[in-house]
């Protein structure tokens, strides 16, 4: 750094202003503008050649020629021509993207037409890392790509749910989701609709993986339309390490796609769906629940009690399927997508328009979303070797919900009994239970919540070749913007439900939920701003066997969050819609805003080199800084290395045929996490501003205001201490290494990759809650985070395919991909007397807590008798307790913390498909293990019906399920002994295999049709699962976990889809 | 050629500077950000209207209709926990026990008072914080004696803490400043009495510094007759059998749970007396008949010495007007969930009009609700009473299709009136609190009704029952008999042990409901009304329409001698190894 300091000073009287910038980056940026400003190099010519560079189907324009040993040369223009002036006995290189290299010799020839052949060799093909691209042949790291025709023949509208089980190393989760969820909105990055890790956790704290769209942080990438991805990129070791400070839970690169020279190339497509849940809630009948409740009755009451219901009672009443009533079979869904490409040599386009309209499953059809995304890349290129591009990408979203939340929709599905009447025999809708009934709270009757999201995305890149200072010298950088804007209109509105009256006539009532028996209007608006700006200067270049290929950068990023809300209660004359002005300006009304900034600056640095393309090596060196963390904690360091043998190079593998690539890679890295929630270092107040829940904005445990007067009428929003302040926080760090192997053998036929791979996590920013005695006073969320926790993640990973063109017409390919992450807490604070089987430390993250272990179910009375230890009044039909802590009794401290969560450690995916002629058929198997799923149901209520059929009777002693039981049973309740947690009884595994995509195909060539290429398809998600308990029982596998109602609620769908695709 | 491309080289230069040149200005202004989503305590310590905006947020501490924020226990006090009622929530089949009565408390489950021991400390700590932020202070600086009164009204809420932690827990720590995270958590409980003389010693500090009392527009903030109430609730509690190193049930650690002073009798008694002298020792707000008692708790009154207000929007929990009792307590068919049901036990301990016992000939036992004490019709909706315009119908039909179940039974077949799982188990409810200006519609607002935390009777109860402890009857007696007669009743002439009883059951009557009894019998050592059988009357009517009732036993309550106190929640103390669990758990 000194000598370089020197060099600049050199230039002084060039580049003085630079020395104001005394700081790192200012010297590195100094160092671009002396590097290039102080090298010149010079030319000589000439002959003159020129021809046509052509491949198998005809002219291709946009191929380069480039004079062999120097920077000058040409490509190829749109009718594949190309002229340029060498000297005689030069070596002119031909290539192209995903073709085979020709070198020919000018020997006064003044034409030279070339045809160059494609490649079929997969590690020539270029994978996009970050800041740059590689052969993947040369690749150090581990990094998995996905095919973007499989995410563009998926049916999900949803492309995180497409990738999963597509790339070994990508844990991913359908949790399902209501349409258009998982939206990303306002910079967040969580995704509530899908659950995407890779390689699995490995912090306590936020394990999302890091998300670029074309290099610029993106939330979420769910609502991308599929057409529009040229790639997707997952880089899981120390190839993510370049992105030093983030890049800790790997991250995803998605590129776009951009114009080649050419004719304008047209894609249109239209597909329809129906989608439905892949299973439905089957809840119990009457006679069920009136059976159910009877036992449970006899069990609280006694044998000899009355039954609750008499065989009288049940044929009196109606059997309302509650499910059925609110819930569709299934809903209809659409897409539609434009995109047109082309250009020239000097200027290219790709421009695209996507729209998606999606109904939800409710009944009613008042669920919906509706979304119009527009995107605009340009490249122009203004001289041969400076480039711009200019991209732009728009989309419009609309969500629109019923007024009541699916929460409170859902609890009266499973909550309300099947002999309540939903609807009388003149269709007039009934009371439903004290929350309403779900026909109508599912609907616009109770209101609307419509919910609006605008992102914008624009990059400005420029690249600028300086080959003619010094070969291999360029210049890159872009800035960027996001802007997201979101606004929601929620609007709740008592109902109208009917009454019979004891003369049978029918009698209009107000039905209302906990929010009230007046109109809420709740208005909220929030803008977020991002910002982007990086600046490389990169120099490749190769010296007879050695290449190097190295770059430096920095990059600057800031973002500003503003939202503001409003909500009245009552006043709003018209029960169908409300404005702000119209309602009653008293207490309850409330409002609020707030707004927050983030800033980070970040300093990189990557070199690769590599000996006769047999021996690799990459180092990258990151200094990034985050106002995340007080002064003097901003900046950290990141550095990473990786090295590669191409062993197939050797000599003594040279001849062996069969062989085509054989490869040994190692990595290591150190890199890192800035998560945290802002301002931890300081210490702040809030003022009271009835944030939390919009149904009822001042309804908080610990509230800030307070109400004074004999008649309560000064309401005062009130000050208190958000948090301690904790100036030490800073970087999260993680030490990652990686070792994989890769293959290609049999002409290309049989690909693989290997890898395991080990992490250490520490100074992980997690909250000393769990050690703080709660008498300290301390809420949870008053205690700033600090760098205690520890963990520790492994696993292996591994891919292999199988591709063969066994004719012109029959290919076929088959294909696995297999994970299996594991990890473990090494340490965090969790009080000191704590039982071992208790201790969060040496379990997975994550992993449940508070699980009573039992021993089955005593079947009978004889083994209650039998056993010493057991609750007090165990009855045959019950949980078997374990006394863990062995205090001779079983109670609310026998509880452990399990190994399992609802994370799967094994993922994998095994697909394949055939073309024959214009036939084609690609299917998807994805599966999961190593994952337990919480499904308890005690609501009493319409409960699904397995809860019946697999319960314990006198002559069922063998079952799953407990003996009936209601709502906080002492003993089969989910609540052991009041302590919240559940019987080891209630996990089930997880485990389950699914056939998730099925393309069929037929494509009409343009010579059948005259206009376009036509494909047509049919594709099915999410078909059929097996090997699955939960699914047994009637419930989907991969939501999140069953608790009543709470948990799982709109679950993943199935759905099947028709469409065409005509290209011309 | 070379001059066109250095032109060309130029150019770019100049372009690409521009660009990085732009970026290097964003760096200028570094990682700094601005906090724009909270407040600074220098903003917050300025004046004595910030700093009292920073007080007022712990007046959230006091108690109000619900025990806790989780869902069931908004809407329910220990109340439910008490001689005086249970959880009702669907009868039939389930019995929910949110506070875990019948099932019985271990360390890790108390059923919802489990959130109790947290709400406690953390308004403690809220007070320590404020204490300390404002000595030295910019607004402490300037404004010194408006400062010293706040501090004193911070004081008074965190005593009230302490007073509520020693009813709950026995000796607690006593903490008199927050806590850093480089302290040591690892700290003692100090003993029962170290606690009882840190609140005497706070309140005789700060009583002089708090107004004597507050204009109606200040409400519900602390007075010197706030303190000085707390004060005697304390010593009496202090005093009774619980505490007494003789009679205490534990066997260990007896300084956790025992008060050892000559006089604490005496003292109790002098205690209620200062209040008492400040009010000028007159009567209890005069109250005709039924429902002018009723309306004794609608509304502020000069009776009441310290009480959390409430308005007509915001109320216990938030906006949630299913907070307040009127939703909460009324019965089934009126759309109410009847949730806190009176013991028919309890009800027997209502007198006759004429100031007879219910075990005496006054009592018809066939009607049970004839010629009842006035604060009987006041505080209990029974089968027959008319509220809200119509009178409340337990009863199951013997063939309802020819005679239709009660409103507000638990039948299935009333369909639209309410959840039937919130019909009456024990055939009561709680008509005390309830406004019936409200009319049928019972999740409207009840506007200005506050929750009494400190009111003149229980002064006097307290005078009569210290007074009767060290000795003085004449007094005891002139001081029930005060909140006696304002019911109606006779003068209470009795002496001796009967005169304690009656003194006792004046307090379980008179204060019912307003979250007494639950201490009030544990700190009497009396175990008849801890672990019993729980009864209640089940009405039916046949089709004349006749009702009828029979009494029936709906659980059996136990009780163990640990249910004195609650138990340290089990996490506490697997993180404190200093902190000694109450005895039994």
């Amino acid at each position: 750094m000194e000598k370089l300091k020197k060099a600049v000073a050199n230039k002084n009287n060039l580049m003085g202003s630079c020395f104001y910038f005394k700081k790192i980056h200012g010297i590195w940026l100094c160092t671009i503008l002396f590097i290039f400003l102080s090298v010149t190099n010079a030319l000589a010519q000439d002959v003159s050649v020129s021809g046509i560079i052509s491949d198998a189907q005809g002219p291709l324009p946009g191929a380069s020629v480039v004079v062999k040993g120097t920077t000058s040369g040409a490509q190829s223009d749109f009718d594949g021509n190309y002229s340029l002036t060498v000297a005689n006995g030069s070596v002119l290189v031909f290539s192209y993207i995903g073709y085979a290299t020709q070198e020919i010799t000018v020997d006064g020839q003044s034409v030279i037409n070339v045809t160059l052949e494609e490649d079929a060799s997969k590690l020539d093909e270029v994978v996009v890392l970050g800041y740059t691209t590689k052969k993947k042949g040369e690749v150090t790291g581990s990094v998995s790509t996905i095919d973007s025709k499989a995410i563009e023949q998926s049916s999900s509208k949803d492309v995180a749910k497409s990738l999963a089980g597509r790339a070994s190393g990508l844990i991913i989760s359908d949790r399902g989701g209501v349409p258009g969820a998982g939206n990303g909105g306002g910079g967040s990055t969580d995704d509530d609709a899908t659950t995407i890790l890779i390689r699995g956790k490995s912090t306590l704290g936020n394990n999302t993986p890091l998300i670029l769209i074309d290099g610029v942080p993106s939330g979420s990438f769910s609502q991308l339309a599929p057409q529009d991805i040229a790639s997707l990129t997952v880089l899981k070791d120390g190839s993510a390490a370049i992105y030093g400070s983030r890049a800790a839970n790997g991250v995803i690169l998605v590129t776009t796609k951009r114009g080649k020279s050419g004719k304008p190339k047209i894609n249109f497509s239209h597909a329809y769906n129906v989608s439905s849940f892949t299973k439905r809630p089957k809840l119990m009948d009457v006679n069920q629940y009136a059976t159910y409740e009877n036992e449970i009755n006899a069990r609280v009451n006694g044998a000899d009690a009355d039954p609750v219901f008499t065989p009288g009672d049940i044929a009196g009443f109606p059997n309302t399927d509650w499910a059925d009533e609110v819930l569709a079979k299934t809903s209809p869904e659409s897409r539609t997508s434009l995109s047109v490409s082309g250009g020239t040599e000097k200027a290219k386009y790709f421009v695209s328009g996507d729209f998606i309209d999606q109904k939800g499953l409710y009944k009613s059809g008042d669920l919906g979303f509706k979304q119009y995304q527009l995107r605009s890349n340009i490249d122009v290129n203004l001289t041969d070797s400076f480039k711009l591009g200019v991209d732009l990408a728009t989309r419009f979203g609309k969500r629109t919900a019923p007024g009541v939340n699916a929460n409170n929709i859902y609890k009266l599905i499973f909550a309300l009994p099947p002999n309540e009447i939903a609807r009388y025999p003149n269709g007039l809708p009934a009371r439903g239970g004290d929350e309403g009934n779900p026909i109508l709270t599912s609907s616009n009757a109770s209101g609307f919540e419509d919910n609006f999201t605008n992102t914008t995305t624009g990059r400005f890149t420029a690249d600028w070749n300086l080959d003619k200072v010094l070969k291999g010298l360029s210049i890159k950088g872009f800035t960027g913007f996001r802007k997201i804007e979101t606004n929601s209109k929620s609007w709740y509105s008592p109902w109208t439900f009917y009454a019979q009256l004891d003369d049978g006539t029918f009698e209009p009532r107000i039905g209302s939920n906990q929010q009230g028996t007046e109109r809420i209007l709740t208005e909220s608006f929030s803008k977020f701003d991002e910002q982007i700006y990086n600046a490389r200067l990169h120099y490749d270049n190769t010296f007879g066997n050695h290449s190097i290929s190295t770059f430096v950068g920095m990059e600057r990023l800031t973002n500003d969050s503003n939202n503001f809300f409003a909500t009245k209660v009552g006043g709003f004359p018209d029960a169908s819609r409300g404005e702000l002005f119209q309602g009653n300006n008293d207490d309850r009304q409330s409002s609020g805003g707030t707004s927050s900034e983030f800033k980070r600056q970040d300093f990189f640095g990557s070199l690769s080199y590599d000996f006769k393309k047999k021996y690799f090596i990459d180092f990258t060196m990151r200094y990034d800084g985050s106002s995340r963390f007080g002064e003097g904690n901003r900046y950290g360091t990141f550095p990473s290395v990786a090295a590669s043998w191409a062993i197939d190079k050797e000599g003594f593998l040279e001849n062996v045929s069969w062989i085509d690539g054989l490869k040994l890679r190692a990595s290591w890295s150190e890199m890192g996490n800035d998560r945290i929630g802002p301002n931890q270092f300081l210490s702040l107040f809030d003022l009271g501003t009835n944030t939390g829940n919009a149904n009822n904005p001042l309804a908080t445990r610990f509230p800030n205001y307070y109400v004074l007067g004999e008649g309560g009428e000064s309401f005062f929003n009130t000050y208190n201490l958000s948090r301690l302040a904790n100036t030490d926080v800073t970087w999260e760090t993680a030490k990652l290494w990686n070792i994989g192997l890769n293959f290609t053998l049999f002409d290309n036929k049989l690909s693989g990759d290997f890898n395991y791979y080990e992490q250490d996590r520490a100074d992980i920013l997690v909250n000393r809650s769990g050690a703080i005695p709660g008498f300290i006073g301390l809420q949870n969320s008053q205690i700033p985070a600090e760098n205690i926790g520890e963990t520790r993640s492994w696993g292996y990973e591994f891919e292999l395919a199988w591709n063969d063109q066994v004719s012109d017409n029959f290919s076929y390919n088959l294909g696995m991909n297999f994970t299996n992450a594991r990890n473990e807490v090494i340490s965090l604070p969790e009080g000191d007397n704590i039982l071992d089987s208790q201790k969060q430390a040496g379990k997975p993250i994550d992993s449940y807590n508070r699980v009573f272990p039992t021993n089955g179910i005593f079947r009978d009375q004889a083994q209650v008798d039998a056993t010493a230890i057991k609750r007090e009044g165990t009855v045959p039909g019950e949980p078997i307790y374990v006394d863990v802590n062995e205090d001779g009794i079983v109670d609310g401290n026998d509880f452990i913390r399990t190994s399992t969560s609802n994370i799967p450690q094994v993922q994998y995916g095994i697909y394949g498909g055939f073309n024959y002629k214009s036939f084609g058929l690609n299917f998807l198997f994805q599966g999961q293990a190593e994952a337990e799923t919480l499904v308890f149901f005690d609501q009493s209520g319409a409960k699904p019906e397995f809860v019946f059929n697999e319960r314990w009777t006198p002559s069922n002693t063998n079952s799953i399920y407990p003996r009936a039981f209601a709502q906080g049973d002492a003993i089969s309740g989910g609540q052991v002994d009041g302590v919240d947690g559940f019987a080891d009884l209630y996990y089930f595994d997880a485990s389950f295999v699914r056939l998730k995509e099925v393309e069929l195909s037929y494509t009409l060539k343009s010579d059948v049709v005259k206009f376009a290429d036509v494909r047509l398809f049919a594709r099915g998600f999410n078909l059929a699962t097996f090997f699955s308990d939960i699914w047994d029982l009637g419930l989907d596998p991969e939501a999140t976990g069953y608790n009543n109602f709470r948990g799982a609620q709109y679950t993943p769908l199935k759905t099947y889809t028709l469409g065409v695709n005509f290209s011309f | 050629m070379i001059m066109k491309k250095y032109k060309s080289i130029k150019r770019y230069s100049t372009m690409v500077l521009t660009i990085i040149l732009f970026s290097l200005g964003a760096c200028e202004d570094s990682l700094e950000i601005d906090v724009r989503d909270s407040f600074a305590s220098d903003l917050v310590l300025s004046t004595p209207e910030q700093v009292e905006l920073l007080l007022l947020t712990t007046y959230n501490s006091t108690e109000s209709f619900g025990a806790g924020s989780q869902f069931w226990a908004r809407y329910m006090n220990v109340e439910i926990a008490s001689f005086e009622a249970r959880m009702n929530f669907n009868a039939a089949t389930q019995a929910l026990d949110r506070f875990n009565v019948v099932r019985g408390w271990t360390s890790a489950n108390v059923g919802q008072l489990g959130q109790k021991w947290q709400d406690l400390w953390t308004y403690v700590r809220q007070a320590n914080v404020f204490l300390e932020l404002v000595e030295e202070s910019e607004a402490q600086q300037n404004n010194p004696d408006e400062i010293e009164a706040l501090k004193a009204e911070m004081r008074f809420l965190r005593a009230n803490q302490y007073s509520k932690l020693l009813k709950f827990y026995g000796g607690v720590p006593l903490l008199t400043s927050a806590a850093t995270l480089d302290d040591d958590f690892n700290i003692p409980r100090n003993s029962y009495q170290e606690v009882v003389e840190f609140i005497v010693s706070e309140i005789d500090e700060i009583a002089p510094l708090l107004p004597l009392t507050r204009d109606s527009g200040e409400f519900g903030r602390a007075t010197r007759l706030a303190a000085l109430a707390l004060k005697s609730r304390t010593l009496l509690y202090a005093a009774s059998d619980l505490h007494d190193p003789a009679m205490a049930p534990q066997s260990s650690n007896l300084e956790l749970y025992t008060y050892d002073k000559p006089n604490k009798w005496q003292d109790a008694a002098d205690a209620a007396a200062a209040v008492i002298d400040l009010v000028g020792d007159r009567d209890l707000i005069s109250t005709p008949n039924a429902k002018a008692y009723q309306e004794l708790f609608l509304s502020a009154n000069q009776d009441i010495l310290f009480a959390r207000p409430f308005g007509g929007t915001v109320f216990g929990f938030g906006t949630d007007v299913t907070t307040q009792p009127d939703n909460a307590q009324s019965p089934r068919g009126f759309d109410g969930w009847g949730l806190s049901t009176p013991l028919h036990n309890y009800t027997m301990i209502y007198n006759m009009e004429d100031g007879n016992t219910t075990e005496s000939p006054s009592f018809d036992a066939a009607n049970p609700y004839e010629n009842r004490e006035m604060r009987f019709y006041a505080n209990i909706n029974y089968q027959g009473a008319v509220f809200r315009g119509r009178p409340i119908d337990y009863s199951i039909s013997v063939d309802n299709t020819v005679v239709p179940d009660g409103l507000d039974s638990f039948s299935q077949d009333q369909q639209t009136l309410g959840n039937f799982r919130h019909g009456s188990t024990t055939g009561y409810a709680m008509r005390k609190f309830q406004n019936e200006a409200l009319g049928t519609d019972v999740k409207q607002a009840s506007p200005g009704r506050p929750y009494i935390i400190y009111r003149l009777a229980e002064i006097y109860l307290n005078y009569a029952e210290a007074s009767y402890r060290a000795g003085d009857e004449e007094t005891a007696r002139r001081y029930v008999s005060r909140v006696s007669e304002r019911a109606l009743q006779p003068a209470i002439t009795a002496s001796g042990p009967e005169l304690l009883e009656a003194i006792k059951r004046e307090r379980r009557v008179e204060l019912a409901f307003e979250g007494h009894n639950f201490f009030d019998e544990r700190r009497w050592l009396n175990e008849d009304n801890l672990g019993f059988d729980v009864k209640g009357l089940r009405w039916s009517k046949d089709l004349n329409e006749n009702v009828s009732f029979e009494e029936f036993t709906i659980e059996t309550r136990p009780f163990d001698q640990k249910q004195y106190y609650l138990p340290i929640p089990q996490s506490e103390i697997n993180r404190t190894e200093a902190l000694v669990q109450n005895e039994g758990y």
